[in-house]
């Protein structure tokens, strides 16, 4: 049987779906946020609410989500999202509402959007994308930059002394009584994006049961503020992100003991 | 690399189901314009079924190509495309 015989009669098992645009993406090449962009869509698609789906875009990299993501969207001020959400979330409370923001937009400028948001339990999924760095401006640190991480405005690496910590946003959420579900994961491999995918479902199923704010955080790669191509960013992801934010479940309420 | 036609799930288990013995074959197809060829599918790729190729797209870019007939249509190429550009065919043999 040859390529074209496959083609011709075999199965589509994987497909773009329609929801993203025919839109070339503005991102690098191999840059996270397409696949995440990617794995919302498919997850808006698979429960078919396309209709009931208000997304709303950050400052950052992502500000042209709007352009990928055939869904109705808001553009929010820098780090503001998580306010424009509570307000767009009580005055269609049937809606899905999300917000899809980075480090740079939800960990600094947004600090305390988001944990007031949480703080008040808003029936919202926040996508948090985490790549240590800001982006778009040209690669500067960000919060959640880790220790000893060279950026523009950091050239001899992350100094505790001089910079501070990394801010570690989702176990210091969890803490909050108005959280439903957090979970940390990554998209660099298949499977890691097949169940980043699943816990995207989640969130969006928790949102509607009234329990609390939703919340997931994507480790993700920013390959050319990192200045590596893009499987080396993957590589260097797992090597020196997965110890500071270590992928996984770190609260549902609905789990049963 | 594992051999052509077995389902990459069971890479070193024992096949015990019915499920499990079934061959696929699969094809992808990349839309050359659109893809900018960052290698992550190659990277991803249990075949070794995808290479970046000579030419260039429009962009300037060496798009990702399928080579051999190694492909089980596994789609884990099109699930970590971040521009969305693969399309995964299969049959069942």
């Amino acid at each position: 049987m040859t390529i074209e015989d496959i083609k011709k009669h075999g199965d589509i098992v994987y497909r773009k779906t329609p929801l993203l645009t025919d839109t070339v993406m503005h991102y690098c090449p191999g840059c996270s946020h397409g696949t995440v962009h990617k794995l919302i869509a498919e997850v808006i698609e698979e429960m078919g609410i396309q209709q009931d789906t208000i997304a709303i875009s950050p400052v950052g990299c992502s500000v042209f989500a709007y352009n990928y993501l055939n869904v109705d969207w808001e553009q929010a001020a820098h780090g503001r999202a998580p306010a424009l959400a509570t307000a767009t979330k009580r005055l269609n409370p049937e809606k899905y509402v999300f917000t899809y923001q980075g480090d740079g937009d939800l960990a600094s400028i947004g600090t305390a959007e988001i944990i007031h948001a949480c703080s008040r339990g808003e029936n919202i999924v926040v996508i948090f994308i985490n790549n240590g760095i800001y982006g778009m401006t040209g690669g500067q640190m960000a919060p959640t930059t880790l220790l000893g991480m060279k950026t523009a405005t950091t050239p001899y690496g992350r100094d505790a002394k001089l910079n501070g910590f990394p801010l570690v946003i989702a176990p210091m959420i969890a803490q909050l009584d108005g959280t439903a579900y957090i979970t940390r994961q990554a998209v660099h491999t298949a499977p890691a994006a097949r169940k980043a995918k699943a816990a995207i479902r989640k969130a969006f199923e928790y949102s509607q049961k009234g329990i609390g704010l939703s919340f997931v955080e994507i480790v993700a790669t920013c390959n050319s503020g990192w200045k590596m191509s893009p499987v080396a960013a993957n590589k260097w992801m797992v090597e020196n992100m997965f110890p500071k934010y270590p992928l996984g479940d770190i609260k549902d309420v609905l789990k049963k003991e | 690399m594992i051999p052509s036609g077995i389902c990459p799930a069971n890479k070193g288990k024992t096949q015990t189901t019915k499920q499990h013995n079934m061959a696929f074959k699969g094809a992808i197809e990349i839309d050359t314009q659109k893809c900018k060829g960052c290698s992550v599918c190659i990277d991803n790729c249990p075949t070794g079924s995808i290479q970046l190729s000579k030419m260039v797209n429009s962009k300037g870019y060496h798009y990702a190509e399928m080579i051999g007939e190694a492909c089980v249509g596994c789609s884990n190429c099109g699930i970590v495309c971040p521009d969305s550009v693969i399309t995964v065919y299969r049959v069942k043999i």
